[in-house]
């Protein structure tokens, strides 16, 4: 037997250490004298030694637990049948606000043509077909996927209609600034039960970025009434808090608003920060490559709130997962959809024709190396050594040659959330 | 074991936090329980369902 390499430890001032098992998102805790045995390899006296083999903290010694990771990347990159399929749709590339960030810049500004709503709608119910999916689940993108609303009824209807309204979810990506009770209507109609909004500052700040058309119709109290509105009918929200080395403090202040607000939703909301990402050379932007402290500062700052706040109040609600790929869109199934009807593997490429593996009239080439690149289950050679390799299996591609091009942002924040998790554990045995 | 409050015992003692799910290596032949639906960045999930292990799945 051996100490499985995917063990992070983190100790605590009292003495007890805290063990994660990336292979399998587990959390432990060990007291000194346990810690003891497990570093002197004293297996016949460690309690619970069965567990922890279950949780794979403790793996045989010819296990190579490499090599496993990279079957089990490979075995979700294989075509095979599922039981939902997910497809990320973009109805329109125009939008209301127009972000400096925005990664569609430079894209040309389209929206879906009748002929290609008709044919995305039988290119997901084919492929549903053709995988035996039961259940369909879409996510709206866009550009403002809400300036498309009256598309959105109708494919919604469609895709009802191919698998039953119990077998559809969607949610939606958008700035917000467009929900008024008939699109609240819209979502009831739609099994729109989730929307994302992003937020990226206090309100000067936020009208400043978000630079909207019609600012007077448009700005950030519009968009805090909106989200108020979804709060009020049940929907779930997710507040993305896009965050940047000249920002980070007014986020902070953003934040205590939203909680000081929306209070009584707690349980309805997911708020999370995630770092602007653009030119490896912007100095307003974070760096997580050897300037990571600054990120690393300002991802636990706002972690540690979130907790403190009562936002992550649960092991799972720190997020700390195994999956077999980095993201969606090196699974096989993976269908992101731009008004061109043009498919990509991560909606990041829409509008960006040079990604696209395919189009809804012809379908998808699945020899051609634009579409194999993705299925590749190799990661570079540093993360074969790397203890959070089950959780982060080699890092987004469209991160290469940004501000982000690094290693995980899950490993800078790894020890706060594992600090986080022993918080937990202490308020369980002390209540 | 005792959080920090407590009354610490002696001994060696371990607790279990929180039990993921397990993949196991003989993955071939079972269903990989933990799917890849979510999104890298804040783990919200797609609810693809492709995990079938409710409330305990990687989701």
């Amino acid at each position: 037997m051996k100490k499985s390499m995917f063990v992070v430890e983190r100790s605590q001032a009292n003495g007890d250490c805290v063990l994660f098992c990336a292979e399998t998102a587990s959390i432990i805790v060990l007291n000194s004298d346990a810690m003891q045995l497990l570093r002197s390899e004293e297996w016949d006296k460690l309690p619970m030694l069965e567990d922890m083999m279950r949780m794979k903290f403790i793996v045989d010694d010819d296990e190579d637990q490499v090599e496993i990771q990279r079957q089990i990347r490979n075995y979700v990159k294989e075509p095979r049948e599922v039981k939902t399929l997910a497809f990320v749709i973009a109805p329109t590339l125009f939008c209301n606000a127009r972000c400096a960030y925005c990664f569609e810049k430079g894209t040309k500004q389209c929206r879906m043509e009748p002929s290609t709503e008709a044919a995305m709608i039988d290119f997901i119910a084919s492929t549903a077909k053709r995988f035996n999916a039961q259940k369909i689940a879409v996510t709206w993108f866009g550009g403002e996927p809400l300036l498309e609303q009256e598309l959105i009824r109708r494919v919604s209807k469609a895709l009802i209609g191919v698998v039953g309204k119990d077998n559809y979810n969607a949610s939606i990506a958008t700035n917000g600034s467009l929900i008024d009770d008939d699109v609240i209507g819209l979502f009831k109609v739609c099994n729109i039960t989730s929307v994302q909004v992003t937020i990226d500052g206090t309100e000067e700040n936020y009208n400043r970025i978000k630079n909207y058309v019609a600012p007077d119709r448009f700005n950030f109290q519009t968009v805090i009434r909106n989200i108020e509105r979804c709060l009020e009918n049940e929907i779930l929200m997710t507040i993305r808090l896009n965050i940047s080395a000249v920002n980070y403090n007014d986020v902070r202040v953003v934040l205590e608003q939203l909680a000081q607000r929306f209070g009584p939703y707690k349980k309805q909301m997911h708020i999370y920060a995630f770092p602007i990402m653009g030119d490896k050379d912007d100095e307003s932007l974070y760096q997580s490559g050897s300037g990571s402290q600054e990120l690393k500062e300002a991802l636990d700052g706002i972690t540690m709130r979130l907790f403190e706040l009562g936002y992550k109040d649960s092991y799972k609600s720190l997020a700390l997962k195994a999956r077999p790929v980095h993201c969606a869109a090196f699974r096989y199934h993976s269908y992101s959809i731009d008004p061109n009807g043009d498919i990509f593997r991560c909606e990041h490429h829409l509008g960006h024709k040079d990604w696209a593996v395919g189009n809804v009239f012809e379908g998808i080439d699945e020899d051609s190396s634009k579409f194999r690149y993705w299925l590749e289950p190799e990661v570079p050679d540093k993360c074969n050594s790397c203890k959070i390799l089950p959780m982060c299996q080699g890092g987004c591609v469209m991160e290469i040659g940004t501000n982000l091009d690094a290693c995980s942002k899950q490993l800078l924040t790894l020890g706060t959330s594992l600090d986080l998790a022993y918080k937990l554990y202490e308020r369980r045995v002390n209540s | 074991m005792n959080g920090a409050n407590a009354v610490r015992v002696t001994g060696p003692l371990i607790a279990i936090l929180f039990e993921g799910p397990a993949i196991s290596k003989d993955f071939l032949s079972e269903e990989i329980r933990a799917c890849a639906c979510e999104c890298a960045c804040d783990g919200a999930c797609y609810e693809c369902n492709d995990c079938d292990d409710g409330p305990d799945c990687a989701c």
